[in-house]
């Protein structure tokens, strides 16, 4: 045999056991297909031009709400809106890394506007079934919704929570969702539960 | 013409028959009984009470002028009621005092949730109990620097917010505290009712749902008094409005208290020694803003 024959044979020899090591590794590190629950509620992509919103974020380690401005695809019709937006601060919080973390199902079923003015979010059965009991995560969660309402829908005074579309007492054993919630107290509150540090 | 409310007793103090100089009705008085209002209106002629289409109003009037307007029958009441009384179901399990009673606790305790209600699971403890636990210690802690003081659960009984706020106004005591507990925290949180500052009420009757809104400026100075004393005695603590039942409908200076574990440790909760010094150090800082508030209701 030539010797560049013996040779372009050794580098391809080489070349094909390099490539067997590596798919080998590739496979051993490749996930197993499994049967996953998805808990995320399935809803068709959303539509429309990116804008800028303001998101009312809670924190429960300090108890705080912030505010930060997000960018994200916005529907023109105002109901869907209000529950896109209502959707991104959702994101933030079925997060596992979130420092107010929900139940990966939590969802905003719809949004509805009454004369312009009162704003009723009707929230799923994990949203409210799954969240954490106690006056301050129960608190965090209900004025973060309202105030992110209140901030990117003018207009908005009142809001109204029902979980999947009944009224109930409480959210988990608190946070009172028999009532209207009233903006300006909201926004009071707000104001007393920013960080005392900057985020 | 007897009125007859279920969601009562939520009124001013009115003890004594209140004289009208009015030819039709000449005096009314108001009693408290079983947990609802009664309102007795008397005339020299027989009188009907007549609803509002919208049920905000309730117009009194001589039957005999009554019968020559156009009938504006009441939406939810028989005619056989009329015109006696309108008298709905008393609240079940509610049993409220007929009057004021004469020596009213300085304090009425609520240990918040209780049978199947049983709050949020804090280690292997329910939420209920620790708040059954901690209201009987604050309770002795009250009882021992002389403060008059009722608790309105003793047991693993279930309440509803209406049921704790219409016990809680017929005892007429000074202040409520609802005492809850939770995982996150430092200490003692204090909570207060989050009904608009300008909010007000009007008239001798409170609206059940805003009927904390005359107290509140009391409230917060008593929850502005703990938090400083509290914090006085080294023990973390944080003051905020919350929307928490049954706050708003409380006719009295009202808090709500809620126990958490200083060092991130829900085990805490439940340890009789840790339990013993938050009472202690609640039970002082009452003191201190009951001294503060001097004759002050």
């Amino acid at each position: 045999m030539p010797r560049q024959v013996a040779i372009a044979a050794a580098v391809l020899l080489a070349t094909i056991a390099v490539a067997v090591i590596y798919t080998a590794g590739l496979r051993r590190r490749a996930v197993q297909p499994q049967a996953v629950v998805l808990q995320k509620p399935v809803t068709a992509p959303v539509s429309g031009p990116t804008e800028r919103v303001t998101l009312y974020v809670a924190d429960d380690q300090i108890g705080s709400v912030r505010s930060i401005y997000v960018s994200i695809p916005l529907p023109t019709e105002p109901t869907e809106r209000a529950r896109e937006i209502l959707r991104a601060l959702l994101a933030r919080y079925t997060d596992p890394e979130s420092p107010h973390l929900m139940a990966p199902g939590a969802d905003i079923n719809n949004v509805f506007l009454v004369n312009g003015t009162l704003a009723v979010i009707d929230v799923n059965g994990a949203f409210a079934n799954e969240h954490r009991s106690g006056i301050l995560v129960e608190e965090l969660t209900v004025v973060s919704l309202v105030q992110t309402l209140a901030a990117n829908i003018p207009g908005v005074n009142r809001v109204k929570l029902l979980v999947d579309g009944r009224e109930r007492e409480t959210l988990a054993g608190h946070a009172d969702l028999a009532d209207f919630y009233d903006v300006g107290s909201v926004g009071r509150l707000v104001a007393q539960m920013q960080p005392t540090t900057p985020q | 013409v007897r009125l007859v409310f279920q969601r009562d007793p939520v009124q001013s103090g009115i003890t004594s028959p209140q004289t009208l100089n009015d030819p039709s009705i000449r005096s009314w008085t108001y009693v408290e009984n079983n947990g609802a209002a009664e309102i007795d209106i008397t005339g020299p002629t027989p009188l009907l009470a007549r609803f509002s289409p919208d049920r905000k109003t309730i117009t009194v009037m001589p039957v005999t002028q009554a019968t020559q307007n156009a009938p504006l029958p009441p939406p939810s009441v028989s005619p056989q009621q009329l015109p006696g009384s309108v008298t709905p179901a008393p609240v079940a399990g509610v049993q409220a005092p007929a009057a004021p009673p004469a020596s009213r606790p300085v304090v009425i305790l609520d240990a918040a949730h209780g049978g199947q209600e049983r709050g949020a699971a804090l280690g292997s403890w329910a939420e209920k109990d620790i708040t059954l636990a901690f209201a009987r210690r604050l309770h002795q802690q009250l009882e021992a620097r002389g403060i008059s003081t009722s608790m309105l659960r003793d047991g693993d009984n279930a309440l509803t917010p209406d049921q704790r706020a219409a016990l809680a106004n017929a005892s007429h005591a000074h202040i409520y505290i609802a005492l809850h507990a939770a995982a996150e925290g430092a200490g003692i949180n204090v909570y207060t009712s989050l009904l608009p500052p300008t909010m007000q009420n009007r008239g001798q009757f409170f609206a059940w749902s805003t009927a904390q809104a005359g107290y509140l400026a009391g409230s917060l100075g008593v929850a502005s008094t703990l938090a400083s004393e509290l914090t006085r005695q080294r023990v973390g603590t944080h003051v905020l409005a919350a929307p928490l039942p049954p706050l708003n409908s409380i006719a009295s200076i009202a808090v709500a208290v809620e126990l958490t574990a200083e060092s991130g440790d829900v085990r805490l909760l439940n340890s009789g020694p840790y339990q013993e010094r938050m009472a202690s150090a609640l039970a002082s800082a009452i003191a201190n803003a009951r001294q503060r508030a001097g004759s002050q209701p």
